[in-house]
């Protein structure tokens, strides 16, 4: 039974008529008791880390516990990064697909930098940054993008965590990523094959932090980092969702 | 689906005449000779003529890397560019090397190399974006250095790609021209077949991935202990200085210690003790300053290839290097930093007046000013032959009049001489000189720019009619180290006697060859450099010569000035040195880092594993190799080298047109020296015949003239080269 289903049958009657569909996530909390904090705190439901199924179709992810950091000073662009990163856990090297990305901003610094505007990079002034998932807290942008509920919070790190048997590849979380460092994996032409992939934190031991030769990467408790870092892309929430945050906000 | 790992299956072929783009199946088509140089060599030996032009469309330019590269194997960003080299007197076969990230990137955008025929009509970059080829045509960006070029490129295929190109000295057929890429990896001596070919660049975006064979945990664990046993630069596996986990030797390239910092990284970083088990310190390990520690202060970061963990590349900031009018950021290794050697050291710190700190500030600025010189107009500096060739003919207090005058139109005499021109500018300690240096040997517009940008032996024939002697001059000079077809030597006899000399005698142009001298200096006491090569040595299976004589490897080696007279251990050890050369070069890894001969571990008695290519081959392919049968694919390649060696020659005679020492090598010619009496390393010509004899004895080559037998051709299932061969009457002992 997923976890899930459990909170909702240990709830008797009521879990029933919020399985069905009958009782909004604002009564819920009323008849409940249940206030937002305690939601986001995860203690009431502690061991249930996601109520996107309770809650409808914004998802409710607990913070995560850690997070990725990276010293632009530090970092030496060998990208073993990348291929810890992407061997250790799918068996093929990619830097495309890894979960911190060196590649695509180390020539000429990160965001909308091109050949002719060297500001970091190689060409520029020698920092490297590496693009690393922010862990967002709610509301997570990929996963308030994923119509299949399919990024969910990890039960023991928190991590953001693509769930593949859900994740159908769209591809919108891609686009609702301000940094996008959410990538689809296209093993073939087929469309049923493509996954999102993102940073899971290495189930709390990340590969990249243990392959860095000169520990620019550094894995610490986790704080919020979406401000230190200008967004690459608009993150897409389209108001037919937002229109539920009324249900917790009001 | 393909069942192996490594390689893409796809090889990259474009035909710049027809403008059009075929894909070849690697492994049907390049199996057997893996990637890099091994392919390149087939790809030329069933496609070019024994006198095609290296600057005519019939050349073919080979972009190689291997299964290894795009990996974490570690020091897998290497890429090898063989063709028919321009430098070379007629166009035999030579391979440059650049590192940085375009081969991983080209593995990633599906490719295992690329081979390039026929000249297009115009100037054109090849654009790659994974399956996807473009020939576009570039005529506003010709003309423009290399840094443009690449910026323009990026603009249009975005801040991941990576860019190889040439300056305007490959455009206008230099033969000391270079391609560039990542900003400050080149590789020497084919920019101008690039040229050649109205071939600006090519850029390349690699979205996709390199699988790899083994079980993930498996990969990992291999990763794991080859990231125990790396050391730091050139092997080096012992600190230049006290650290509290060893003892140090002053010479060993692994620089690190408490209070020496990345000193303009803006906060400063420390370096630190870096103890061998504390992986995330091995990229600290290599602070390898060129210009020396004053330039500790104004270093970055270092830097490099994709996926090397040790770095020795080193980013400079060098804030009144901007008053020459170049950036002062800069980044380079070695003799890429060409401001080191071009200029009098003595001139160029006088030249900036009387208090210390100017003169090394200006010392360091030629560094700076040179790498942008020889980075953006794309000029090789031949690994130092240029500079010396230049010091040659200048001639210190003669400033030109034996050699330059007499050669040089009287217009262009006066212009040197003028105040403010090339000689007034090199006099005075200007760094101005450096530019107008490069500009005049990137245009080709004076004699004395051709002189020096020609192929030497070409060049040197050229002036010996006006200056006879000057031939044999230049090669027998002890200053300018000429080695052989227009080439300086590169760890030679200096770098482990008769090994050093016979490496160097292995290819068309310097032997870009450290396997062997890396281990000689990795910092290790001398005793246990011998006795951990026995022991590794026997047990990868090399426990005989192949005249059948017990070997112990530890008698191969010789340092510095004590060499000692030719035995049969160096032979094999000077095969095994070029063969891992080929291997690596045919798998995309790194030959200044590899291989791992000595670890710095002690629990390992400082014992490195020479059968790690090996291992990380077989994991990565799924083609599993034991090191004896590994390294024998190595052979093979350089078997195939030595044929397309002796077409390009056309004559079986390697031993007296290719293999001999050049008259600095030997004993006789240095008055006064008495051979192997522990004081220098100069041979005699019995010793180095001996040491011939030998060296193809361990090959299969006849003991005659060094060329490759039908039965060597065979056993390495080149039967097609030894029938060609004998039919133009090139193979021993056959009837032409």
């Amino acid at each position: 039974m997923a976890q899930h289903e459990e909170v909702l049958s240990e709830l008797g009657a009521i879990g029933a008529e919020v399985a069905a569909g009958k009782v909004s996530r604002r009564s819920f909390m009323k008849i409940t008791g249940i206030t937002g904090a305690g939601l986001f705190a995860g203690t009431v439901f502690s061991g249930v880390p996601s109520l996107s199924a309770l809650t409808g179709s914004i998802p409710i992810l607990t913070d995560a516990k850690g997070i990725l950091i990276h010293d632009v000073t530090r970092c030496v662009a060998c990208r073993r990064c990348e291929l810890a990163c992407s061997e250790f856990n799918d068996g093929a090297a990619s830097s495309y697909l890894a979960r911190v990305k060196v590649g695509r901003n180390m020539q000429w610094g990160a965001g909308p930098s091109t050949g002719l505007v060297n500001l970091t990079g190689k060409a520029g002034n020698f920092r490297v940054q590496a693009d690393t998932c922010k862990q967002c807290p709610h509301p997570v942008p990929c996963a308030t993008a994923c119509p299949k509920g399919a990024i969910v919070a990890d039960p023991q790190t928190g991590a953001r965590k693509v769930d593949e048997a859900l994740c159908i590849g769209c591809g919108y979380c891609t686009k609702a990523c301000p940094w996008a460092v959410i990538t689809l994996k296209k093993p073939s032409s087929d469309r049923t094959t493509w996954k999102a992939t993102k940073c899971f934190l290495c189930d709390g031991s990340p590969e990249c932090v243990r392959a860095c030769p000169t520990g620019a990467l550094k894995f610490v408790s986790w704080r919020d980092l979406r401000l230190s870092y200008p967004p690459v892309q608009a993150t897409t929430m389209p108001s037919t969702t937002a229109v539920v945050c009324e249900d917790c906000h009001s | 689906m393909p069942t192996y790992g490594g390689w893409t299956g796809k090889t990259l072929r474009v035909n710049l005449t027809t403008r059009t783009s075929t894909v070849e199946n690697t492994l049907e088509k390049y199996g057997e000779f893996w990637g890099g140089t091994g392919m390149a060599y087939k790809v030329l030996w069933d496609e070019t003529e024994a006198d095609t032009d290296p600057l005519g469309p019939e050349n073919i330019i080979i972009f190689g890397w291997g299964p290894l590269t795009g990996t974490g194997a570690p020091c897998g960003g290497r890429t090898c560019i063989t063709a028919l080299g321009p430098q070379h007197p007629f166009g035999a076969v030579t391979t440059g090397h650049m590192g940085g990230h375009f081969s991983a990137e080209a593995k990633y955008a599906g490719w295992d190399g690329i081979i390039i025929t026929g000249k297009a009509d115009g100037p054109v970059y090849i654009a790659i974006k994974d399956d996807k080829v473009e020939i576009v045509d570039c005529p506003q960006i010709w003309g423009n250095g290399i840094y443009r070029a690449t910026a323009e490129i990026v603009e249009a295929m975005g801040g991941s790609c990576q860019v190889a190109a040439i300056g305007q000295a490959g455009e206008n057929l230099v033969a000391q021209s270079v391609i560039m890429t990542n900003y400050s990896h080149s590789a020497g001596g084919q920019g101008a077949v690039m040229g050649s070919k109205n071939l600006k660049a090519i850029g390349v975006v690699g979205t996709g991935t390199v699988k790899i064979a083994a079980d993930k945990k498996v990969w990992r664990n291999l990763i794991d202990y080859s990231m125990s046993l790396v050391g730091s630069n050139n092997q080096a596996v012992v600190p230049n200085s006290p650290q509290p986990w060893s003892d140090y030797v002053s010479s060993a390239r692994w620089y690190a210690k408490k209070g020496q910092y990345w000193g303009a990284a803006d906060p400063p970083v420390e370096t630190g003790i870096c103890e061998p088990h504390d992986r995330q310190s091995v990229g600290y390990r290599c602070l390898k300053s060129d210009p020396g520690t004053f330039a500790e202060q104004f270093t970055v970061r270092m830097d490099g290839c994709h996926a090397c963990p040790v770095r020795c590349h080193q980013d400079l900031l060098v804030p009144t290097a901007a008053k020459w009018g170049v950036d002062p950021t800069a980044a380079n290794t070695c003799t890429g930093w060409w401001g080191r050697g071009l200029m009098d050291s003595a001139k160029v710190k006088s030249g900036a007046g009387t208090i210390v700190q100017d003169q090394n500030l200006r010392a360091l600025e030629a560094y700076v000013v040179g790498k942008h010189m020889t980075d953006d107009f794309g000029l090789h500096n031949n690994y130092g032959l240029t500079d010396r060739g230049w010091a040659f003919i200048y001639g210190g207090t003669d400033k030109g009049v034996t050699y330059i005058q007499p050669n040089v139109p009287p217009a262009e005499w006066t212009a040197l001489n003028a105040t403010g021109g090339l000689f007034d500018l090199y006099e005075k300690g200007d760094l101005n000189f450096l530019m107008a240096f490069g500009k005049m040997m990137s245009t080709r517009s004076t004699e004395l720019g051709r002189f020096l940008g020609d192929p030497v032996e070409t060049a040197l024939a050229r002036w010996e009619v006006n200056t006879p002697g000057i031939t044999a001059a230049y090669h027998a000079s002890a200053s300018v180290q000429w080695w052989n077809h227009g080439f300086p030597k590169h760890h030679s006899l200096e770098n482990g006697a008769q090994v050093g000399g016979l490496i160097n005698t292995g290819y068309n142009r310097d032997s870009q060859n450290h396997s062997w001298s890396s281990y000689l200096s990795c910092g290790l006491p001398q005793q246990i450099i011998r006795d951990v090569a026995t022991e590794l040595f026997a047990d990868a299976g090399y426990t005989h010569a192949a005249n059948g004589d017990p070997i112990a490897m530890g008698d191969a080696c010789n340092f510095g000035s004590a060499a000692t007279p030719m035995n049969r251990a160096k032979a094999v050890a000077a095969v095994w040195a070029q063969v891992k050369k080929e291997l690596c070069d045919s798998l995309g890894i790194c030959n200044w880092m590899w291989p791992w001969i000595p670890s710095p571990l002690k629990e390992r008695g400082y014992r490195g594993d020479i059968g790690l290519e090996a291992k990380l081959f077989s994991a990565a392919t799924g083609r599993n190799m034991t090191t004896k049968e590994f390294d024998a694919e190595g052979v093979k390649f350089y078997v195939l080298h030595r044929a397309l060696t002796v077409r390009s020659f056309n004559s079986m005679n390697m031993r007296t047109l290719h293999d001999q020492l050049p008259p600095w090598g030997l004993a006789v010619n240095h008055p006064g020296t008495v051979p192997f009496d522990g004081t220098n390393y100069y041979e005699t010509q019995e010793d180095w015949d001996l040491a011939l004899d030998y060296f193809y004895e361990e090959l299969g080559f006849d003991q005659t003239t060094g060329a490759p037998t039908r039965e060597t051709l065979e056993s390495h299932g080149m039967k097609d080269v030894a029938d060609e061969l004998a039919a133009v009457g090139l193979l021993p002992g056959a009837i032409g």
